[in-house]
């Protein structure tokens, strides 16, 4: 059964989840701190399988989401 | 005597790039906010169709398209800071401790992925009762295609700018 706060949730939730990481990453930024995203990028260059294990993951997502 | 060690410049293009992104980011939760409040039921067929308003190829295209483009975004930053795989470029305190904020951050993606896995498993058992995420994200492709679509790409941005950012070699 459609639920609106499950919309909500999917919706509103997971892209405030991501505008706060960009949010920090550009005060960090500002602050003349390492910016999330450059510890992100770090993380995944000493770690190429994981991150590209972690896009894989995302890209099936997309798949099954969008591609029937 | 040791030197005070010399600030980090601000990378105005990271910033360019990060305030178009929330920016974007910010129209879409006021828009699904604003839309999930006013709705009074499924917008969409019940199970939601599997196809949207465009054909399937062209939304996984702009994704790809969109995680690439993030990839191209990281070459605006400074050569200097680019992110490397070089065990001599940072300083051992400061290694330890970005390993230790991001192990902790990937567990706890990967248990709210777990989590939300094991909801749709759920869902997917006791269908007339739950929907799984699967039909609220296919809902909202049958529904509104193109701010999915805009969501789905703001997301591959970042995860191109994130997981496949260029190194010193590049």
């Amino acid at each position: 059964v459609f639920a609106n706060v499950g919309i909500t949730l999917l919706g509103v939730v997971v892209l405030i989840f991501l505008l706060a990481i960009v949010a920090l990453d550009m005060w960090f930024e500002l602050r003349r701190r390492r910016p999330l995203g450059e510890l992100i990028s770090t993380w995944s260059s000493r770690y190429p399988l994981f991150a590209a294990g972690l896009a894989a993951v995302f890209g099936a997502m997309v798949g099954h989401f969008f591609w029937p | 005597v040791s030197a005070k060690p010399r600030k980090r410049p601000v990378e105005y293009s990271e910033l360019v790039v990060m305030g178009a992104t929330a920016l974007i980011l910010l129209g879409l939760i006021i828009w699904v906010a604003v839309a999930s409040l006013t709705l009074h039921g499924a917008p969409c067929h019940n199970p939601p169709a599997r196809l949207g308003q465009w054909p399937p190829w062209v939304i996984v295209t702009l994704c790809i398209a969109f995680f690439g483009l993030g990839h191209l975004a990281g070459y605006w930053r400074e050569p200097g800071e680019r992110a490397t795989a070089g065990p001599a470029q940072r300083s051992g305190t400061w290694r330890r401790r970005a390993a230790a904020i991001l192990q902790g951050a990937l567990m706890a993606f990967l248990l709210l992925v777990v989590g939300l896995l094991a909801y749709e498993t759920y869902a997917l058992a006791n269908v007339n009762i739950y929907w799984p995420i699967t039909y609220y994200v296919r809902c909202a492709n049958e529904f509104a295609t193109l701010p999915t679509t805009a969501g789905a790409g703001v997301v591959c941005f970042l995860l191109g700018q994130w997981l496949w950012f260029p190194t010193r070699g590049e």
